[in-house]
């Protein structure tokens, strides 16, 4: 049974993972909490099921469009809301509320569009997983954790090696210096709002592959993915990706010999246990929380 | 200083505007009878509520077109509790507060229906809910009515079933965390312990989860011979999860597994689950039901569910009761304790002294993805 907690545990890190990458690049590059991601995470999943179900796409298709999509809002988000707000000077108090704003409108306008009842991506018969070394997984988790760990490497590499991620992350350190050396910080803030919105949108589209689409799917999907990023270190990508790991791992191993009850309290107990004993994560980042 | 005098202007006008609203009369006549609703229009629950509002708006149609209450039109407010029972109590005050109800019907979650007991009791409120079986309604109050069996019958029957018809002694609970599946799963283990079983693990998960295969993996690993399974549409996914994991046991559940939704999200993993159900189904041949469906599939073009099978026979015992007793919150209740024999599309319906259905459910299965009566 151990093997199977622990395959269980991945397979919900990854998911946790995603959503805290992307979290956590638009944490770094602007400084606040970005509710809204969550929203993002449920318009991609409901964009790629009506790509499919009402113009009859193929799952390939609608799944890349739903992605782009989900990076075109987040880049709105940031544009229409986030830029008035931060030219304005408001403290990052105000652009947290007006995140949560966002995400509650948009969670309540798909569920007046779509209506709450569940929608599947995945139809058809239930069929077996493969067993390894006495666990079952099936082949959509085998793509979950896949897709997580490829983007890990892919999101490292745009940040660290290309032009664009350089800019990101000088815009992180620094956004009156970078503005200084030539950088046009506005243009880097969106590039990171589209990157991030866009790992989101594959966390969405992942997560209704395993457990369908519905309005509220955001809501857990933030909460785990900043719980991630805060354990992984924020604006730190492999802190991100470990923080998923660790808590999905902690959440259904640390259930082994206890009421399952206790899933979720798990991992809030983890994200306060590392807040108490190491604030900066596992990657003690300097991007500490009392900026926020 | 400009922008600031139009601020408090709007300020003005528009909490001007919400008290002429507030304070106006309910925006009917004389002639109106006016009651409350409170489902689970939005949410987890929402399948179920748009059904029983279905239902109840057939019955309000029905009543009012045979000459509604002694000559009044009949009308019903509908409030959305998004099955959570903090909305429900503002939902329910605002009923009683605002539109000065006699009467309420639902919720359909015992959780929503138990918190919103106190307050029906103190204020006076028939409050009649179609679809809540926690055993605690049984003693929540004069006021609290209820036209379904409670869960002591549904989890008596399942458990005698497993231990007597199917022979069973190991058995495990895996359940919601929430009234509902407190409340059924304690009565099931009862019955069963006193049976002569073991109930060998007993797992929950949270009303909004969606992964479950760590609760799957450790009911599985005390090889249980049956799984009771507690809970709403997430079924649906607890049965695909289980499956995919190669685990192959009897699962056993209630009326709420009833929803075309879970065969939906299970597929044929919903096969052989049985269950216990009401008596009323859209096939049943008998006269009751099939005007009842005959009559939801002309206003709705869809096939009825329990739900607003038992919703339609809540607004009509609340009907014969109001022609009966009064249209006031005492009458009633009174009026309510003496409905006996009502011929409802769930089965004949009387209420007792504590405000409880009797109605004995039956079993019922999944077959090559319908649900039919167990032989």
């Amino acid at each position: 049974m151990i093997t199977q907690l622990t395959v269980n545990g991945i397979i919900a890190g990854c998911t946790y993972a995603l959503v805290a990458m992307g979290f956590t690049i638009i944490y770094g590059t602007v400084r606040f909490f970005h509710f809204a991601h969550g929203a993002i995470v449920a318009v991609a999943a409901y964009t790629a099921w009506a790509f499919m179900a009402y113009l009859g796409m193929p799952f390939a298709m609608a799944a890349i469009i739903s992605v782009v999509a989900a990076g075109g809002l987040g880049v709105l988000m940031d544009r229409f809301v986030y830029r008035p707000l931060r030219q304005r000077k408001s403290p990052s108090l105000i652009l947290l509320l007006a995140s949560f704003g966002m995400f509650l409108v948009v969670q309540n306008i798909l569920q007046f569009v779509f209506g709450s009842d569940i929608k599947m991506l995945r139809g058809g018969a239930a069929s077996e997983g493969h067993r390894l070394f006495g666990a079952v997984i099936t082949s959509t988790q085998l793509w979950i954790v896949a897709s997580s760990v490829i983007l890990a490497v892919a999101a490292l590499w745009f940040l660290r090696k290309t032009g664009f991620g350089k800019s990101i992350r000088a815009v992180a350190d620094d956004q009156v210096a970078a503005s200084l050396v030539g950088i046009n910080s506005e243009r880097t803030v969106s590039m990171a709002f589209f990157l991030g919105s866009a790992l989101a949108g594959v966390a969405g589209i992942l997560v209704a592959l395993e457990s369908n689409v519905y309005p509220a799917m955001g809501l857990n999907a933030v909460i785990k993915g900043i719980i991630a990023a805060l354990i992984g270190g924020m604006g730190s990508i492999p802190g991100a990706l470990l923080g998923g790991l660790l808590i999905g791992f902690a959440e259904n191993v640390g259930v082994w010999g206890i009421s399952s009850g206790w899933k979720d309290a798990i991992s809030y107990a983890v994200l306060v246990a590392f807040l108490l004993f190491r604030p900066g994560g596992i990657f003690h980042t300097d991007l500490e929380l009392r900026k926020v | 200083m400009k922008n600031k005098l139009i601020g408090v202007i709007v300020v003005v006008i528009v909490t001007a505007a919400a008290l002429v609203l507030i304070l106006r009369k309910p925006g009917a006549g004389d002639q109106d009878i006016t009651v409350g609703a409170l489902l689970p229009l939005t949410g987890q629950g929402a399948a179920y509520g748009e059904a029983a509002k279905s239902g109840m708006d057939l019955a309000l149609q029905q009543v009012n077109s045979s000459g509604g209450i002694d000559g009044k039109t009949l009308r019903i407010i509908y409030e959305d509790t998004q099955g959570d029972p903090k909305v429900g109590v503002s939902a329910f005050q605002k009923l009683v507060t605002v539109n000065h109800v006699p009467a309420v019907l639902g919720d359909l979650l015992s959780s929503v229906t138990l918190s919103v007991a106190p307050i029906a009791n103190r204020r006076e409120v028939v409050l009649l809910s179609p679809a809540s079986s926690s055993p605690k309604l049984t003693e929540a109050g004069a006021y609290v009515f209820r036209n379904c069996p409670s869960d002591v019958y549904e989890g008596t029957v399942m458990a005698d079933y497993a231990s007597k018809t199917l022979g069973l002694k190991r058995v495990a609970i895996l359940r919601i965390n929430n009234e509902y599946g407190v409340g059924i799963g304690s009565v099931f283990k009862k019955e069963f312990v006193e049976n002569g079983g073991t109930i060998v693990a007993e797992e929950s998960y949270a009303e909004d989860a969606t992964d479950f295969r760590t609760q799957i993996a450790k009911v599985a690993a005390q090889n249980p011979q049956a799984i009771y399974l507690l809970g709403y549409k997430q079924m649906g996914y607890i049965l695909r999860q289980a499956s995919e994991l190669g685990l192959k046991t009897q699962f056993l559940s209630t009326v709420t597994f009833e929803d075309p939704e879970i065969l939906k999200l299970a597929g044929d993993a919903a096969d052989g689950v049985i269950y216990s159900a009401s008596k009323f189904s859209p096939d049943n041949a008998d006269e009751t039901v099939q005007r009842f469906v005959d009559a939801y599939e002309a206003a709705y073009q869809s096939e009825p569910n329990i739900f607003a099978g038992l919703s339609y026979d809540a607004a009509q015992i609340l009907v014969i009761a109001m022609r009966d007793g009064g249209t006031s919150g005492p009458q009633i209740r009174e009026a309510l304790h003496r409905v006996k024999d009502y011929p409802g599309v769930a089965g004949e319906t009387a209420i007792d002294e504590n405000g409880d259905a009797v109605l004995t459910p039956v079993l019922k299965t999944v077959k090559d993805g319908e649900f039919v009566f167990l032989k």
